[in-house]
């Protein structure tokens, strides 16, 4: 068994860029909406033709 | 298919293969071959997951399950932002800091190197024999339309894929995976709205949706929770979160897209995005299959959407049976044509009473039909007992049989470019964990880039030719959708359970999650042997939950005895 070489050892981490909403929780509760949105359309859809 | 449909499906083709060739070359590190730099945006990641996750299988066997079984297996993907979002916060973030190449390199760090080899294993094992269903699925439709051998078939699209990816590596599977996403969906988009334009005069829209609710195809939410039952919003939250958590969070065809990201806010956003758009995006798949039910209802189907087990049974003994059942399902079509465009005409007169009773007589007929049908498939079974069922036909048939020269070409492109999308992906992950977390871990620990790139290529060779040898053993599993989950669902779980205990129980060491994981394994293993064998009735998807949950289970039941190194690398 043999060692493993780092990987990238002197690269320099990126900077980080702000997310769109200006927060994470902001995007995080956009996408969690969204799944919330989605499953009433589709509840409102088969109550009305089902 | 006629000249003009090759041109585009030949030119398409050409046109991915050559640019994934040309778009990944000169990668002269592992970090290019396998990372593409770690260069990518949100954008490009994010359609990098989309089309790595939908499959050929999607577009091929999702429009047929609608057919058959309605709109339900929407409820599969509801577990799949809520995912996206936990990765967010945990995976994406330490992946990145770690500056890892695979996933299961991180266990190494937080466990120890056999617990790191278990993982990687686990998921050679089942994206192996995932790959062989993603290069089988195209194949069965290119066989059934040009009449080829379906073992040449694998072969020629198994080579396909394998050129490119092996040539190209992440860099080329990235950037092919946007263009051929857009190219799929185009075409989906196209074939929706062909059907609409073809249903007949005075059908619209939510006519259309009105008939196929009345035949039970507008199912799409369940709230009955039922262990048994597949697909209800319960498995898909629960069970389909654990799922998706695995697969995003673990499996390294994924994790690999979003490591390619410039920054842990573009790879957030990749995974993200895909959350926002997949549960819409297979909803409108599974509708496409919907709007070709009706479609079938205003045109005679087929009593079997297979042609090749239609004409198998033609020339058998029990050819006459067979033939009798057609001329019965010719006459029942009629009949249900007639109750079809009665409940239009007492839609758009406002009558509800006269609607309820063309309601209940379309169901009375859709029944005999199904009736005759079901006998058939049983004449079908008595000449091939091997027989599969016919749901991944359906959108095929349609597709050859109804859309104009030029878009046929342009959707059997789309399907296989959807193959090629999610194999190159599984083939550039089976080869990086195989030379990351195996060859260079444990056999050759000190070579040169040059020569990992060159082991990246062989190893994307050695799994492009094991995956054709795995796709000739699925033959008539199920829908092929189906049977990737579960292939996925027996391993996953156990996944998820080795890298939750290495998120976030900080307390196990890697002597008892290695103990827990193997427990899990072969209880997950036993658990579909038994239902197999049909001792018991357990829904695939709660294979994730067994699984994971025991991992954990047992790692802490066993810990006290064991002892071990508590997080040797904190977690982020």
């Amino acid at each position: 068994m043999s060692a493993e070489p780092h990987d990238d050892p002197v690269e320099p981490e990126a900077p980080e860029e702000p997310p769109p909403l200006g927060t994470w929780p902001r995007v995080y509760a956009v996408v969690l909406g969204n799944l919330a949105f989605w499953i009433l359309v589709f509840y409102l859809f088969t109550r009305a033709f089902q | 298919m006629r000249w003009l449909d090759w041109i585009v499906l030949v030119v398409a083709v050409v046109f991915i293969v050559v640019y994934g060739v040309w778009k990944g070359r000169g990668s002269k590190d592992l970090k290019g071959y396998l990372l593409s730099d770690r260069n990518m945006g949100w954008a490009t990641i994010a359609l990098s997951i989309m089309a790595t996750q939908a499959s050929a299988i999607t577009f091929l066997s999702t429009p047929g399950q609608a057919y058959a079984d309605g709109m339900r297996f929407v409820q599969f993907y509801f577990g799949l932002p809520i995912a996206a979002v936990i990765l967010s916060i945990t995976a994406v973030p330490l992946y990145h800091r770690l500056r890892v190449y695979t996933a299961y390199e991180y266990l190494e760090g937080r466990f120890d190197v056999k617990t790191r080899s278990l993982a990687a294993l686990l998921f050679l094992v089942q994206r192996g024999l995932a790959a062989g269903l993603t290069i089988f699925a195209p194949a069965l439709v290119l066989s059934v339309i040009l009449g080829w051998d379906l073992t040449a078939t694998n072969v020629a699209v198994g080579v396909l894929v394998i050129v490119y990816t092996a040539a190209g590596g992440t860099r080329a599977v990235s950037w092919t995976q946007g263009y051929q996403m857009v190219i799929i969906m185009g075409g989906m988009f196209l074939a929706f709205l062909i059907i609409l334009w073809r249903l007949p005069e005075g059908v619209g829209l939510i006519d259309a949706t009105r008939v196929a609710g009345t035949l039970g195809r507008m199912n799409a939410i369940d709230f009955r929770f039922d262990l048994d039952n597949r697909y209800n919003i319960w498995s898909g939250i629960i069970a389909g979160c654990f799922l998706q958590l695995s697969y995003f969070g673990t499996d390294q065809s994924q994790v690999a897209r979003y490591l390619t990201g410039r920054s842990v806010t573009q790879s957030r956003m990749g995974l993200l995005v895909n959350g926002l758009v997949k549960v819409p995006m297979q909803f409108f798949i599974l509708f496409v299959g919907a709007m070709v039910f009706v479609f079938y209802q205003f045109t005679a189907p087929p009593i079997f959407f297979n042609p090749v087990e239609v004409d198998g049974v033609r020339l058998s003994a029990h050819a006459e049976r067979f033939a009798a059942l057609e001329d019965d399902y010719r006459s029942a079509f009629g009949e249900r044509l007639a109750q079809v465009e009665e409940l239009v005409a007492a839609s758009s007169g406002g009558n509800p009473a006269r609607q309820a009773a063309a309601e209940a007589e379309l169901r009375q007929a859709d029944a005999r039909m199904a009736a005759i049908r079901e006998d058939a498939v049983a004449v079908l079974r008595a000449n091939n007992p091997g027989m599969a069922s016919d749901t991944n036909y359906v959108f095929l048939s349609f597709v050859v049989g109804y859309l104009p020269v030029g878009v046929v070409g342009l959707l059997i492109a789309a399907i296989l470019f959807a193959s090629m999308s999610s194999t190159a992906s599984e083939l550039n992950a089976l080869a990086s964990t195989s030379v990351v977390d195996l060859y260079r871990r444990l056999f050759r620990g000190r070579a040169s880039e040059a020569h990992y790139v060159v082991a990246s290529k062989a190893a994307t060779v050695v799994w492009g030719l094991v995956a054709i040898g795995f796709a000739e053993l699925f033959r008539g599993h199920q829908t092929l959708v189906e049977a990737v989950n579960i292939v996925g669902s027996l391993f996953y779980g156990t996944i998820l359970g080795i890298f939750l205990a290495a998120f976030y129980a900080r307390r196990l060491g890697g002597a008892a999650v290695f103990v827990g994981a193997v427990t899990a394994e072969l209880v997950v293993l036993a658990f579909h042997l038994l239902t197999v064998l049909g001792y018991f009735d357990l829904a695939y998807l709660w294979y994730n939950v067994i699984g994971c949950t025991l991992v954990l289970a047992v790692a802490f039941l066993v810990q006290p005895f064991l002892g071990g190194a508590p997080a040797r690398r904190p977690p982020a």
